[in-house]
């Protein structure tokens, strides 16, 4: 089980003017190898959320375990938490500082006791990981890149720790098209390859094709918790609830309002068109 | 980040709070005057009762009034030894290398004390009672004779706001490019001087940028809404009550008091 929270609720600033509560006794379970999305309408504590399973906060009541410890304990290293659980937050193009693309990559390797070789195989590897060659960029200043190429910097920085826990806040907010599809896609592989991943998002249709488990939140607390298919199916419920709805679970709804009937969970556009084309042959014959 | 910092404006309906801003400085400052002009008991017995009428009426926690001048104790009490010590070599208790302990210099302490303490107390009623935005509306009324010399004082009343609305932005943007550099391994909270130095880096260099092109893209915005320095923007418009009008006669009278008789 490497992420168990029990009963966990978070205040911000409690006990002043400005106290506003952001999670309210949440209980959850991760397991290994899971790809789950997390949804919900802005301030409703996604971001909080995973900055108690991050260790970045400490939470008002309630535990955070990483790998069944503790991580609040104060018995608990927290430099182990730093190896196994990477963090891409919003915009992380804007936590870049170093003077090379090397060093910046490399920065979170610095207290691992690696040997230069090792440092320098795992910044490459992480170059490549988000599709640059290695030896033209590294000594060009992160700076001087365009937006969506600074995040891929950035989130080479978080991946060449090689975290067994990725945690992603809403990744592919203003990327183009194409910079969503190949970092979607860097995702998969990172998933098959058995690395857990929390992903917030609020594009359904990322979180449709890409997590086998969605989490909805609503005012900090468990709005839904389920296979991603059975979640994101529930049209009608998920609109009122002011959350977004993938285009393939609109279509699929679509066709079964007009007396069509389609297997439940079609969430994915796979799914949708293999079924349209069974009844287009059917439709045929 | 979690801390926040005192005299930070605490929201509030009581008659501090809608007193008018600019008349609440101008009180502030009648009342500065009066402290640092008071000499006897009396006064500051006077200007203690005051206080504490005033912390009654703004209906604001104990801990938001006096939470700073707890965090200054230290310092409260080196200026009061550095007052006892040295104030004046004449007639001192006793005399030992450089120091010159005497009942001048502690009256002196006490005196020095008490004023900066009721400054601090006073200053911290105005800041926790007033929006930060009426603070900077209240500057420009309170400089706009200053027009008369050709000072800028909308553009300065302009920057001043700016500032202010951005502190929060800015908090929050160290707060999360802090997050951001801890998550990848940085140590903020290590004692080791020389990791400490090496974390003020990754965080110094990303706020500065985000800095920066928030202000470019912030002039550009405002710009493109057409706006023009000097143009008699900024500062809305304050109307005055009769509780304002109190306010000023009874700080007036207060120092008055304190000027010409105590």
């Amino acid at each position: 089980m490497p992420i168990t929270l029990n009963h966990v609720s978070y205040t911000y600033a409690p006990g002043t003017a400005y106290a506003t509560g952001a999670l309210n006794d949440v209980s959850l379970t991760i397991s290994d190898g899971e790809f789950v999305g997390i949804m919900g309408k802005t301030g409703c504590g996604k971001s909080t959320l995973i900055q108690l399973i991050a260790g970045l906060l400490t939470p008002t009541s309630g535990t955070v375990e990483v790998d069944g410890r503790d991580i609040n304990s104060p018995s608990y290293d927290r430099s182990l938490l730093r190896r196994r659980v990477g963090v891409v937050f919003q915009h992380p193009e804007h936590q870049l500082f170093e003077t090379t693309v090397e060093r910046d990559v490399a920065f979170g390797l610095k207290h691992l006791g690696l040997s230069k070789e090792e440092k320098q195989q795992a910044v490459r590897q992480a170059l490549e990981a988000v599709g640059f060659e290695y030896e033209t960029v590294k000594n060009q200043s992160p700076l001087s890149f365009s937006g969506g190429e600074k995040r891929r910097f950035a989130i080479a920085g978080v991946l060449a720790v090689k975290p067994g826990i990725l945690i992603l806040d809403e990744p592919i907010a203003g990327l183009d098209p194409l910079g969503r599809q190949s970092f979607l896609a860097l995702l998969d592989r990172l998933h098959e390859a058995g690395t857990t991943i929390l992903m917030i998002s609020h594009n359904a249709d990322a979180i449709a094709e890409h997590a086998q488990r969605v989490v909805v939140l609503e005012q900090g607390s468990l709005l839904m918790d389920g296979e991603a298919g059975q979640v994101l199916s529930e049209n009608t419920f998920l609109k009122e609830h002011g959350i977004g709805v993938g285009q393939a679970a609109q279509i699929a709804a679509l066709l079964e309002a007009k007396g069509i009937a389609m297997e439940p969970g079609t969430v994915r556009y796979d799914d949708l068109l293999r079924q349209m084309i069974a009844i287009g042959r059917r439709l045929q014959q | 980040m979690s801390v926040l910092p005192t005299g930070l404006y605490q929201p509030g309906q009581s008659v501090l709070h809608r007193l008018c801003p600019w008349v609440k400085v101008l009180c502030l400052l009648l009342l500065l005057v009066a402290v640092v002009t008071t000499s006897t008991i009396w006064g500051y017995v006077l200007l203690a009762v005051l206080c504490a009428c005033l912390i009654v009426l703004s209906k604001l926690q104990l801990q938001d009034v006096f939470s700073s001048a707890w965090r200054l104790r230290w310092f409260f009490a080196l200026i009061f030894l550095m007052n006892v010590c040295f104030f004046s070599p004449d007639d001192p208790w006793v005399e030992w290398w450089i120091f010159t302990p005497s009942y001048a210099g502690l009256l002196q302490a006490v005196h020095v004390v008490l004023r900066v303490f009721l400054l601090l107390v006073m200053s911290n009623l105005l800041t926790a009672t007033t929006a930060p935005l009426a603070m900077t509306d209240a500057f420009h009324v309170l400089l706009s004779p200053l027009k008369l010399l050709r000072l800028p004082v909308g553009q300065i009343a302009m920057i001043l706001s700016v500032a202010m609305q951005f502190i929060p932005t800015l908090f929050e943007e160290a707060d999360a490019i802090q997050k951001a550099q801890t998550a990848r391994g940085a140590r903020f909270d290590s004692r080791k001087l020389t990791e400490k130095a090496a974390a003020v880096l990754p965080l110094a260099v990303p706020i500065f940028l985000a800095a920066f092109k928030r202000a470019d893209e912030l002039s550009l915005a405002m710009e493109a809404r057409g706006y023009r320095a000097g143009s008699g923007m900024g500062g809305r418009s304050q109307h005055l009550a009769w509780r304002d009008g109190a306010a000023f006669v009874l700080c007036a009278a207060l120092c008055a008091v304190q000027l010409f008789i105590l």
